[in-house]
Order: C-alpha cells, then structure tokens, then sequence
C-alpha cells in the first residue's frame, strides 16, 4: 500500500501544492502582510514546515531519479532519455540558481539598509518625540494641580462654611483646568469631597505610600497606560489632613500610538541585537522556498523527458526485435503525437511487408529444395526400373514355357513383381512432374467453365457420391493457366473422393458429399471444398510439404504441386477447420 | 542379310538384358560402355544399327557426341536413341 503510494505521483503533487503554498505564505508572513504576526515563533514553526515538505520533496526526486538511472542501466535504449532529462534539469536548475543567488544578494542588501543610521535615527526620534510628548503632558498635569491646589487653599474656608458655595468653586476649578475627576481625600485614602460630575462609584483610592510620599509635600503623578489616564496627588496646605487627588483622561490615540513606539523600537533593537540570525532565517527561508522549486522542476522535467522519449524508446525496442528476427512486432499507437502515429504505421508495415516477402522466399527455396531432391529421386528409381523390367520380361518370355510344376504361382510371383515395379515407376514419374513442373502459361480463360467439366466427369463416374456446386463469383473470365488449375482441380477432387470411399468401408451407407464454392473479390477468386469424408488425419499445415501423406499409395506430392502451383498464381492454399470431413480454401489471384 | 547391332550403354545390365534379347533375334551384337570404347568400334566397321543411351555416365561427352560422330562417316546410318529421362531439349 505504502508503495502504491510511493510510486504514484499523488504524494508528489500533494508534496508540491503544500510546498508552493508555505513558501508564498512564508513570504508573505516576511514581508509583513500575511494573516499572522511576524514574530520569531511563527517563523521557526514556518521554517520547520517548509524544510519537512522539501524533505518529503527531495526523498521522492531521489527515488525517482535511483530508479530512473538504475533502469537505465539494466534496459539499454534509455540513454536518449537520460540526456532529456539532463538537458532539461540542466536548463532549469542553472538559470534558477543564478536568479536565487542574486535573489538572496538583494535580500541582504535589503536587509542591511533596516539598521542603517537613517533608519536608526528615525525610530530613536520617534521614541525621543513620544518621550517627549509624555513628559509635557505630565508635567501640565502637574502645573494645573499645584495651581488648583493654590487655588483651594486660598479659598478653603469656604469648605466649612458654605458647602454649596465650595461645590460650585470646586467644580468651576475642575473644569477650568480641563480635569475629568477631582477628589478630596484624607490620609486613610477615605473620599472627603468630590466635584458633583465625578463617578463617586468608580472611586479608587491611590496607595497608602503615594499618600505618605504626598504627606512629605512632594507632588506625585501616577501614570496608568492601561486606563488611559494620568493621576496627580497632593497636600492641601491649607488644612492638615486633606488631599487633593486628580484624575485627567489622556486621549486612547495618543497612548496607543506611544505605547506602539515603544514596542516598535524594543522590537527593532532586538532585530539589530539579532542581525546576524535575522539574515540568516532570512536566507534560509530563500532558500528552502527556491530549492524547492528547482527540485520541483527538475521532477517534472523528469516526467516531460519520459513521455517525450517514451515512443522513441518504444521505437528502440522494437526495432532491436526486428533486428534479432522478430518481425511479429507490432507497435502500438497510444497516446503519441500524430508524427509518431504515422512512424508507427509505416514501422508495421515494413516488417509486414519484410515477413511477407521473407516467407516468399523461404516458400521459393523450399520448393527449389524439393525440386532437386524429386529430380535425383526420379532419376535414382528410374535407371534400374529399365534393366528390372527387360529382364521380368525376358524371364516371362523364356522360362514360363519350361516350368511344369506350380506354374501358376510362378506367373503370379512375376506379376506381383511387374505390377510393384509399375507402381514405382508412376511413382518416379510424379517426381520428375514435380520437379519438372514448367512455369504457368497465363491465359484468358473460363474458371466457370473448367470447373463444371471437371465435375461432370466424376458425376458420370461417382454414383455414390453428390456433388453440389455453388458459383457465386462475380467473374469468371481472368488469366490463369488451364491446365495447371485444371490439375489443381482434379487433385483436390480426388482427394476428397479416396476420403469419402475411406470412409465409405467403415459405413456402407455414408451419402458422399462434396461441396464446392466459388466466390471472389477485388483481387483474388476463393474456391472453398468441403467433404463428408475421413478428414485429415495430421495437421494439414505439414501436407504440403512434399512426400507427406496419410494415403497407403500415396506419393506426398498432390498437395505440394497444388500448393506450389497456387502460390505461382500469386494465392495460396488454406486448411479450414471441419469436424467432420475436410474443407480447403483455395485461393488465385486475378491478374 | 545386314544384321550387325552396336549397343552402347554405361549400364551394364541393360547392355546383358537387351543383348539377350537381340541375340535369341539373331542379331550380331557389340557393345559398348564408353564414349571412347564406342567410337573405336565405329572406326573398326560401322555397324548396320546401332542402339545408344543419350547419358553415359562421362563428364565431357555423351550419346549426342557419338550421334555427330556417325552422321558425319554415313548420314544413313540408322541410330536409336535410348534414355531413361525424357527431356524434349536434348531431342530437339
């Protein structure tokens, strides 16, 4: 399963999608616009993401390439392909590197111009500015407490006499100095007095050691960023034991934008501490998200190279079993290019045509073959059947009138001799017909027409058998030779009677049959011969060759000169399959 | 009575079968197995007949050869040519 998996281009595809997408996402969390922070964490956890997927990446190139360059070892014919795909890595992997490398250059001149003096000086302004601002507001705040505390002492004897009065006094003073909360307090923090748009609820008193501090005559300022508010405390100097206590609202703007500054330039100074590891990461991430696409290109480029050379490879091999003999090879079209379709198409019929005129020849020397070999036969047997017989007869002539005794067995002895030597000369005979066998004489002639005479001469003869003719050619007129298709003719008929009288001895009442069937085409006239009789008792294939037969006189020539004298007329002579009986399919070409 | 047979004939049993025959006919027979042998009986008497096998089993010369021979001493010399092979070339 794991396999499957390994080998399939799945785990590749997925490796690369995951690849491409954390590398455009690591860039983007670098230049600061993707969805997360750009903090060190993310970057890590990034980084260690991206080098697993090139990991995964790598593992499966290598795997490809160990296979792909120890099959081209085993199978030769590969090597166009090996030179693909280092052509194409080659010019894909180079121009890559070259970019990546001046890539990374201007990375880092990017890099150092963050801790130039320019930018050095412009976060140390900001964060002298934001000081600044800080400073100038605390020390208003201060202004404004001391002046109201003035203020208060001045008038503080309206406290004890007219609360009414006092309140207005209070609340005018608050408002004037532009102060959201004002507060009397005594030394336990406990609320004495408030301006009457104070939230009396939300008061907190300040800690005991600002008031001590407050009791020692020191103006205190407490600055709280996380409620956006600054708090003054002092003593009233006109009464004892009574303090004012301020709270002024600072605009959230101005904090948030102070407190920004401040974290920015902490941040920045930490990256200046670090500029050595920031370029570092920073290069690393380059080069994880460009090896990954070089590997990835090389991958594919490895993939294009195999469906480029694959038809040619196909070619390779094919062409090698041709060379060794095979000419069966057949090349299949697939998915190739039109280009290829037709090399394929003229590849199949090349050996088609070599297998044919291979056979032509094979078929020609073979006959040749035999020709020498009935030629010595028939001149072999021949040479002593003349003496053999002159003396047979010179003995009948002489000696028969002297012998008295068993007279008759004598006679019959000479006359098996005669008949026996008689057979072997009829035998010799056919030989030297074989061999002699001179070139067709193609003439005009009626196949029709030589059919049905050869048929009805065994119909007046065979009564035993039915001879049924169907002729359903188109034509009947073409040039072939009469008395070469005539001999055909008459061989194959004759076969087919001594089957069916084979047959005939085991059953006397077998009806005989021999059908005969003339059809054609365009270029070749088909006449097919069916009996009832024995059949073949041997593959037909092997029948015609000469001197095979599975007659008891036969001599293995009938089917061979048949044979010989078809192929002569550019046809052929097939064997049809049949249960029962025999059936030829006789083949000549039309002109 | 002109009864004077030359046979010529590599094959030494026909030479006997026929001889056998023509002798119980009352011919006069002589024989022959070679192209030489039968040239030298020509040159001693031509004979009144004579029976020749085409193919003597000699690699230069054959019947036809021995047939030129005695058509250019008496063109009426009456010969029959024998063979075991029938090519119409070699007739004509």
């Amino acid at each position: 399963m794991i396999k499957k998996i390994l080998s399939s281009n799945l785990l590749l595809y997925i490796s690369t999608f995951l690849s491409i997408i954390f590398g455009i996402f690591t860039l983007y969390t670098f230049s600061g616009t993707s969805f997360i922070q750009l903090n060190e964490n993310n970057i890590q956890v990034l980084l260690i993401i991206n080098i697993s997927i090139i990991c995964v990446l790598l593992f499966l190139i290598i795997r490809k390439l160990i296979v792909f360059f120890y099959k081209s070892k085993v199978i030769s014919g590969l090597s166009t392909n090996l030179n693909f795909i280092k052509y194409f890595i080659f010019v894909t992997a180079v121009p890559s590197i070259f970019v990546a490398v001046f890539s990374l250059m201007l990375f880092n001149l990017g890099i150092e111009k963050w801790f130039d003096k320019k930018v050095n000086d412009v976060v140390n302004n900001s964060v002298e500015v934001a000081r600044n601002y800080l400073e100038e507001n605390q020390s208003s705040i201060k202004g404004e407490i001391l002046a109201m505390a003035n203020d208060l002492n001045r008038n503080f004897n309206l406290y004890s006499e007219n609360k009414q009065i006092f309140q207005n006094y209070f609340d005018q003073q608050s408002r004037f100095r532009k102060i959201e909360e004002s507060y009397l307090i005594n030394k336990d923090g406990l609320l004495l007095f408030s301006t009457s748009f104070s939230n009396k609820n939300n008061f907190i008193a300040p800690l005991k050691t600002f008031i001590d501090m407050a009791q020692n005559g020191q103006t205190i300022l407490i600055s709280d960023a996380n409620k956006n508010q600054t708090n003054a405390l002092v003593k009233l100097s006109s009464s004892e034991n009574i303090f004012l206590y301020t709270i002024r609202y600072v605009d959230p703007e101005t904090v948030n934008f102070l407190k920004n500054t401040g974290e920015a330039s902490t941040f920045y100074y930490k990256l200046k501490s670090n500029s050595l590891g920031l370029q570092i990461t920073f290069a690393a991430v380059y080069i994880v998200i460009v090896s990954s696409l070089i590997l990835l290109s090389s991958m594919y480029a490895i993939n294009i190279a195999n469906k480029i050379s694959r038809p040619i490879i196909k070619l390779i091999f094919a062409a090698k079993e041709v060379s060794v003999g095979n000419l069966e090879v057949k090349l299949k079209y697939e998915e190739e290019d039109d280009d290829f379709k037709k090399l394929y198409q003229t590849f199949n019929i090349m050996t088609q045509e070599i297998q044919a005129q291979k056979n032509k020849i094979a078929l020609s020397e073979r006959y040749q073959a035999w020709e020498m070999v009935a030629k010595k036969l028939a001149h072999e047997i021949k040479n002593p059947l003349t003496p053999i017989t002159l003396s047979l007869e010179r003995i009948k002539d002489r000696y028969s009138k002297q012998i008295n005794v068993d007279k008759a067995d004598f006679e019959n002895y000479l006359n098996i001799i005669s008949r026996q030597v008689e057979d072997i000369g009829k035998l010799a005979n056919e030989f030297s017909d074989f061999a002699r066998m001179p070139n067709p004489i193609k003439k005009s002639n009626n196949l029709k027409k030589l059919i049905e005479d050869s048929i009805s001469l065994y119909k007046l003869s065979e009564k035993k058998v039915i001879f049924n003719l169907v002729y359903s050619s188109t034509q009947d007129v073409f040039k072939f030779d009469l008395n070469q298709i005539s001999r055909v003719l008459i061989n194959i008929i004759k076969n087919s009677l001594e089957s069916i009288y084979e047959k005939q001895e085991l059953d006397k009442n077998l009806q005989g049959k021999i059908n005969i069937l003339i059809e054609n085409n365009n270029d070749f006239i088909y006449i097919i011969i069916e009996d009832n009789g024995v059949g073949f008792k041997t593959t037909p294939k092997d029948l015609i060759v000469p001197l095979t037969t599975t007659k008891q006189r036969g001599s293995g020539l009938g089917l061979s000169i048949v044979s010989k004298i078809l192929h002569e007329h550019g046809g052929d002579l097939n064997f049809i399959e049949k249960s029962n009986g025999a059936k030829i399919k006789l083949s000549i070409k039309i002109n | 009575m002109r009864n004077e047979i030359l046979l010529i004939d590599d094959e030494k049993d026909i030479r006997f079968a026929v001889h056998e025959i023509l002798k119980e006919n009352n011919f006069f027979v002589r024989e022959a197995d070679t192209v030489e042998k039968a040239l030298s009986e020509i040159k001693k008497k031509l004979p009144d007949l004579v029976i020749l096998d085409v193919l003597l089993d000699e690699k230069n010369r054959d019947g036809i050869d021995i047939l030129k021979f005695i058509k250019s001493i008496d063109a009426d010399v009456p010969v029959i040519m024998i063979s075991g092979h029938a090519n119409m070339k070699l007739l004509l």
